[in-house]
């Protein structure tokens, strides 16, 4: 063992699962289905976009700029899907891919740059968003990356734990984790109440 | 009133904001933006050019020893970030390079947020390659330079610090409010940073040797997750097959 290993003192906890969001699909899942055509885009594409303008919204504060990511997302799939590339669960790629995007601030910097040049917006314009739900994602946005992910994404979608594993690709252990340690900071700044543990 | 039921009513608030309308335009205006893999080896490839020839101008200047390039210029929010050596970079496969107001940004075509910022205006060159960049994960990158006095200057996130490395020692350029702390210094040149700010910790890997090229190995991670991202990190460290400097062995 080399000497900064020993130094740094990290230790090795069993049973937790390290997140590779780009990972290829694990060896052994069933096969995706076959290459879908611009048809199965254009409808997973409608059904899943007000969830992922909702999730990237709550995520960046900006809705043009949400807007922008929930297209990138879909295109990240396609991109994927035309490389041959195996996705088993297209719709848990695109809201990963969304959560993703939506949480990386210097894409943000450049999209809402882009998007506020191309409608015209001035600065200091409002949502028109009422004044609870602004607060209610502005701390959302206050939380660790992935708490607000996986707070984004439970609320976003009504999902269950399995589910928001599934999304973001990690164990339930850890997507629970993620999401109770969400829900009791902000039930806290909110003076609010953190209802039973999510199942 | 609970925090899911706040929750529940916020993203409904979203999601009624988000009307027929928008779906179609969206769904419209995606597949106009569809491009065929063959055009992207081609974007990349001008990327890249521009890329050069942006950097090739500011070198340049460099280059002319009588009208020298003025030092790299921090953004105004980043305090004390004066850097005085080139560099060159070269964009690794499966990244595109695009410029910001003030930088050069990394992008990953994958669509996952590993982005690089390179902060300041202009970059100089310098003889290339001065670094490589090894996008690994999310919010991981391995830096690995062929020089010590390097400008490198990264960036993770919206809300991460800015710091600049030059030569044996590291400028930290720290955003007003946050405050750093740097761990217990190691024998043989590891030197881990914590940075806090507000309720996030940002673990900063910093090694180098004496006799040796440094390397660099930045993440991010709050405190929630500083379990499975050290897993990475050590994991990727012995990827890299480290080994100590002929002094220390």
């Amino acid at each position: 063992m080399w000497a900064f290993e020993r130094h740094h003192g990290v230790t090795q906890a069993e049973g937790v699962r390290v997140d590779h969001l780009d990972e290829p699909p694990t060896p052994g899942r069933e096969a995706a289905a076959e290459l879908p055509d611009v048809m199965s885009l254009t409808t997973l594409f409608r059904r899943e976009y007000p969830g992922l303008v909702v999730v990237a919204w709550g995520l960046t504060g900006s809705r043009e700029t949400a807007e922008d990511i929930a297209q990138e997302a879909m295109l990240s799939l396609h991109r994927r899907w035309e490389r041959g590339d195996r996705i088993d669960q297209p719709a848990a790629y695109v809201r990963r891919a969304c959560a993703n995007l939506a949480a990386s601030g210097v894409r943000r910097r450049m999209v809402e740059a882009r998007a506020l040049l191309r409608i015209g917006v001035p600065q200091g314009s409002t949502s028109g968003l009422d004044e609870g739900t602004e607060v209610f994602w502005a701390e959302v946005r206050r939380l660790p990356r992935r708490q607000a992910q996986a707070v984004a994404l439970f609320y976003g979608y009504g999902m269950s734990v399995a589910e928001l594993a599934e999304t973001l690709d990690v164990s339930p252990g850890t997507a629970k984790t993620h999401l109770h340690r969400g829900r009791q900071a902000l039930a806290a700044r909110l003076d609010t109440t953190a209802d039973e543990e999510v199942q | 009133m609970s925090i899911d039921t706040l929750g529940a009513r916020a993203a409904d608030d979203l999601r009624t904001a988000v009307s027929l309308v928008d779906v179609e335009s969206a769904v419209a205006d995606t597949l106009t933006r569809r491009r065929p893999v063959t055009t992207r080896a081609t974007t990349a490839a001008v990327a890249i050019a521009v890329l050069v020839l942006v950097l090739g101008w500011a070198g340049s200047r460099v280059l002319d020893e009588e009208h020298p390039a003025p030092p790299l210029q921090a953004p105004n929010e980043v305090v004390g970030n004066q850097l005085s050596v080139p560099v060159e970079l070269t964009v690794p496969d499966g990244w595109r390079a695009a410029r910001d107001t003030a930088s050069v940004v990394l992008l990953p075509d994958d669509g996952s947020n590993r982005s690089i910022t390179l902060v300041g205006q202009p970059v100089r060159v310098y003889e290339p390659p001065a670094y490589q960049v090894r996008p690994l994960r999310e919010d991981l990158a391995v830096w690995t330079t062929t020089r010590r006095d390097l400008l490198v200057s990264d960036r993770f996130g919206f809300d991460g610090p800015d710091f600049a490395w030059t030569g044996t020692e590291m400028e930290l350029a720290l955003r007003p409010g946050i405050a750093s702390a740097p761990l217990v210094p190691l024998p043989g040149g590891y030197d881990p940073l914590s940075i806090t700010d507000a309720d996030r910790t940002y673990l900063w890997d910093v090694i180098y040797f004496t006799d040796s090229p440094p390397l660099l190995v930045a993440s991010r991670s709050d405190a929630s997750d500083d379990t499975e991202l050290k897993e990475a990190r050590n994991a990727l460290l012995q990827s890299l097959q480290f080994q100590p400097p002929p002094s220390q062995e």
